[in-house]
């Protein structure tokens, strides 16, 4: 590289300063990124559709609705199992995001910036477990999670689904990039290592960990297979599972659409709490 | 001596917690996938070792062979053009001030919502009299049979899909941009560099990491893809979308030859790791 | 090294296939048994309530007992019943076709039984029951039973100028083209591979006395003159304009398709949901159920819905008394009037039953349960693809049905 790393001044990651030498081609950008963002969302405004119309009365793609109603949408919300089952989600999804997030990074750190014979190697060995198709993988690990006594537990629910490959190989992909500088320094401070990890590795990756995070709450928020095999009786299920309990053979789409509508709220929550953090990022503390 | 022992303790101790989970939950489930595909285990108390009659099997299989191409072809249409867009959208999110976390929401939205409504909105829009053709009709084209045109219904399950996923690649891209430093950029404009040799020489060389990433398990995605067939075409016309896991979940779950299915598990497997190990050669050389 | 390997996938393998049987342990000295139902009442308030009501009389008749209901999702059900069965846990009870029992019964995994039925054997339908068997043993105790019927669209053919819906091929193949002339196409035929051939060629292949087996079940019989013949009527038909573009890729999901848009005559094989759907559509008015379209005969698809009982049940004589209680004829009557399908037996009534169900129920003596094989399900997907291809023109179908069977008679030589 034979840029210079020097920062003018008044830069920042936000490109404040180099606000008004941009703005003549901001224009065309914006509404490019509008029609593009319109585009892709219009779907959406379909199914909004969808899920307020009388059920199995013709409606959108193919005509308009006579008429609108929120009765699928409360028949849904105050159906029996709903409380449990949102709690359920939120217990199952939360604790993942928690877990896999502290030891996905951990490792991503390790394999990273650590030195120990067999690394790349195990960390190939970890990734090659996701291209083993989970339909072929869902009978050995149900056994497996059966002969622990995992079946219709919490435990057996969640535990499985921490052992996240994808996780590791981004938080590695990302902490590789961070300047082997920092270490150095913290290491001659006589910092520990659990310390560099927490103060060093934690705090520069957040944008990468806020993203995973909604990734990790996703995944698990919209799971159907693996919590509907492990979580047998009715106590534990997630909402997903719970949702289609409610579907007879020929469901009316309204109520289909409804339940997607109420189910992809909390995730659209998450991001946008989320995603404040995939702003700060590491280029904003001048370390690189 | 202690000092240098002190990397590859730390490295093993944070990879740790991560590799008992695997080791317990994927690692041993994917040896019994595998064990299984020497067997004809078919969910009875009774199996006997079949040695490598179910890979022998495969050669003399016409709907393995096909859904082996279709595999292949599917994978080598949808990756490039997920990376593109995912890549096109990042791009336009990083440079666009004005309401970016609006938009940002936006083009994430798809990747939220269930396979059910994504099969029934785009199968409305590839309809004979659905939203496509009938502006083709306006032009007096079409109709063109999106999903039952046997060499067409790849191309359009791959828009499908791009369309529901490229919102995770294009966040990961997104924070892949979000770490490299305005400093950097802000130097070549200095130096009078323009857009296309910021992007060649900066832009892309950072983000390699996080690309490489993308590509990978884009691939892995591709290779492994069920839902969106499963709910557009069913593996149809004639088996023209017919693939791997398809097979795999037909030949386990319908017909209960879990060994056979095992044994298109581990293919997909080595096809899938072969092809991770090619990009990984060609992608990942600068950070090996 | 090979050695190693193989010792360790054996290890895996052993950890993996052992399974094991704890739980379900008897909560002081009361025996539970659990069942897995489907929501097969549309009405998911309703729904509860029925089975709530199932549960609290049993066990008010049983204090021994202590039953619990879980209602499944359809969705996943494969996946969930086979790894229930591997790990030999969950269920003691699953509602289940008879598509199914073949292959669970060959596996052995759920267990005969005929003592549930002997004491009303007469009473049950004897195509209910004998669907229900393998090997002359029963594994299902049906406890409801479904019928298809062809649903029209009257106004589309009043348009044409029809005013007599027709009731076999050869009159849709006359009407075709009067409708066509109106560019609608008369017959909705379903071919996307995800549509059980029960449901779309089959009962075309039944009505002209064909089967999909051949007797001894060894080879497959739909490439004979039958089947055909079948095949070249839905090809002459889409030659008049009498079925829609994209039939070959249609699926049978009534709501929102060309039948509830008014773009089509009418559906073959319908549930009496369907009907109603498409009353809701295009005004109940404007519908019609007939009796099974006929070729040389009539025969309606139509299967019981069937109580197994799982090998591993903990407590086997328990589960079968709850079993004979579901069956029972108040049970069973109860079950038919929310369900909206017909009762398995026939001491079992149902007091008042709408107009359209009323229609439904004519097509009742013409139930066939379709052809019981192991490898039925294997068959089907041999033979859409092949269906799909002549479809779309790429072959005639006699070339298209002896490709299928090629296919299937290897399937079936090779178990």
């Amino acid at each position: 590289m034979t840029l210079t790393t020097s920062r003018p001044p008044a830069v920042t990651a936000r490109g404040t300063a180099t606000r008004p030498r941009r703005t003549g081609r901001q224009w065309p950008l914006t509404v490019l990124l509008a029609l593009v963002s319109i585009l892709t969302v219009s779907p959406f405004l379909v199914m909004l559709i969808l899920a307020l119309s009388p059920p199995r009365e013709l409606t959108v793609p193919h005509q308009w609705p006579d008429s609108l109603t929120f009765d699928n949408l409360i028949q849904t919300l105050t159906s029996a199992g709903f409380v449990g089952w949102t709690l359920n989600s939120l217990i199952y999804a939360g604790v993942s995001v928690v877990i896999i997030l502290l030891t996905a990074s951990m490792a991503g750190y390790a394999f990273a910036k650590k030195r120990f014979p067999g690394r790349d190697a195990l960390m190939w060995a970890l990734l090659a477990t996701v291209m083993v198709p989970f339909q072929a993988m869902l009978i050995p690990m149900f056994v497996m999670v059966s002969s622990l006594d995992g079946v219709d537990t919490f435990w057996g629910m969640i535990v499985p689904t921490l052992a996240n490959s994808q996780a590791v190989f981004l938080m590695r992909q990302f902490i590789k990039d961070l300047p082997d500088e920092l270490f150095e320094a913290a290491k001659v401070d006589g910092a520990s290592e659990w310390r560099i990890y927490w103060q060093i590795v934690v705090p520069l990756t957040k944008p990468i960990l806020a993203t995973l995070g909604i990734f990790v709450f996703l995944w698990h928020w919209n799971d159907f297979l693996w919590p509907l095999v492990v979580a047998q009786s009715d106590e534990l299920r997630t909402l997903t599972v719970g949702l289609t309990t409610l579907k007879g053979e020929e469901h009316p789409l309204s109520l289909v659409m409804a339940s997607a509508v109420i189910s992809v709220v909390p995730c659209l929550l998450v991001f946008f709490l989320l995603q404040r953090y995939l702003v700060n990022s590491i280029a904003m503390t001048g370390l690189k | 001596m202690r000092h240098r022992l002190r990397d590859p303790i730390t490295g093993l101790l944070f990879v740790l917690p991560m590799l008992v989970l695997f080791l317990i939950f994927r690692f041993v489930p994917a040896l019994g996938a595998a064990g299984m595909s020497l067997t004809n285990w078919n969910m009875g108390g009774d199996w006997s070792f079949v040695g490598g009659t179910n890979y022998a099997k495969l050669f003399d299989d016409p709907v393995f062979m096909g859904a082996l191409r279709v595999t292949v072809v599917y994978a080598a249409i949808y990756v490039p053009l997920t990376v593109l867009v995912s890549l096109g959208t990042a791009l336009l999110l990083n440079s666009v001030i004005f309401m970016k976390g609006l938009f940002r929401g936006m083009l994430f939205l798809p990747y939220v919502t269930s396979f059910v409504f994504a099969g029934v909105i785009w199968r409305w829009i590839y309809d004979f009299d659905g939203l496509i053709n009938g502006l083709l009709a306006q032009v007096d084209l079409g109709p063109v049979g999106f999903l039952n045109d046997t060499s067409l219904v790849l191309p359009s399950l791959a828009v499908v899909s791009v369309w529901k996923g490229f919102g995770y690649s294009m966040l990961i891209l997104f924070a892949g941009l979000k770490s490299i430093p305005a400093s950097y950029l802000e130097a070549a404009r200095v130096d009078g560099a323009n857009a296309w040799h910021r992007f060649r020489s900066i832009v892309l060389p950072l983000l390699r990491p996080a690309l490489f990433f993308v590509v990978v398990i884009e691939t892995i995605g591709a290779f492994q893809t069920f839902d969106t067939i499963y709910v557009m075409t069913g593996g149809g016309p004639s088996r023209a979308s017919y693939n791997l896991v398809n097979a795999l979940y037909d030949q386990g779950f319908k017909n209960f030859d879990f060994g056979y299915a095992a044994t298109l598990g581990i293919v997909l497997f080595f096809l899938v790791f072969i092809v991770s190990m090619i990009q990984r050669r060609l992608l990942d050389r600068s950070t090996s | 090294m090979r050695k190693v390997t193989k010792a360790g996938l054996a290890a895996a393998l052993g950890v993996v296939l052992a399974g094991c049987g704890s739980g379900g342990a008897d909560s002081g000295g009361k025996s539970t048994v659990t069942l897995w139902m489907y929501p097969v009442i549309d009405d998911q308030a309703k729904n509860k309530a029925f089975w709530d009501k199932v549960e609290k009389d049993f066990e008010a008749k049983n204090a021994t007992i202590d039953v619990k209901i879980d209602m499944q999702p359809w969705e996943g059900r494969q996946e969930k019943v086979s790894t229930a069965l591997v790990a030999k846990k969950g269920f003691d009870l699953v509602v289940l076709g008879p598509d199914q029992i073949p292959q669970y019964a060959k596996q052995g995994t759920i267990a005969p039984v005929d003592d549930v039925v002997a004491a009303a054997k007469s009473s049950y339908l004897p195509n209910a029951l004998s669907s229900l068997s393998m090997d002359g043993k029963l594994y299902g105790v049906p406890i409801y039973q479904t019928i298809t019927a062809p649903i029209f669209n009257k106004k589309v053919f009043a348009d044409a100028g029809i005013t007599k819906m027709p009731t076999t091929w050869e009159e849709v193949k006359a009407d075709a083209p009067k409708l066509a002339a109106k560019k609608i196409p008369i017959f909705m035929y379903t071919g996307a591979p995800e549509v059980s051939l029960n449901l779309s060629f089959y009962p075309i292949l039944w009505s002209y006395g064909g089967t999909v087996f051949a007797p001894d079940g060894k080879t497959v019989a739909f490439n004979g003159s039958e089947g055909v013949q079948s095949l070249q009527l839905l090809l002459d038909l889409q030659k008049l304009g009498g079925l829609p573009a994209n039939a070959a890729t249609l699926t049978n999901v009534v709501e929102g398709s060309p039948l509830t848009q008014g773009k089509v005559g009418f559906y073959h094989a319908a549930a009496n949901v369907s009907a109603m759907q498409l009353g809701t559509a295009i005004g109940a008015e404007n519908v019609a159920v007939g009796l099974p379209i006929e070729g040389t005969k009539r025969v309606a698809f139509g299967i019981p819905g069937g109580l197994l009982l799982a090998k591993h049940a903990k407590n086997p004589e328990a589960a079968k008394k709850f079993m004979e209680y579901i069956a029972s004829p108040e049970v069973a009557s109860g079950l038919a009037q929310e369900s909206g399908y017909f009762p398995a037996r026939t001491d079992a009534k149902v007091s008042d039953s709408s107009p359209t169900l009323a229609e439904f129920q004519k097509s009742l003596e013409f139930a066939f349960p379709g052809d019981a094989h192991l490898k039925a399900r294997q068959v089907m997907a041999a033979l859409s693809p092949q269906i799909q291809a002549a479809l779309q023109g790429k072959k005639d179908a006699k070339t298209a049905l002896d490709d299928a069977a090629k296919e299937a008679n290897t399937l079936l030589a090779g178990s």
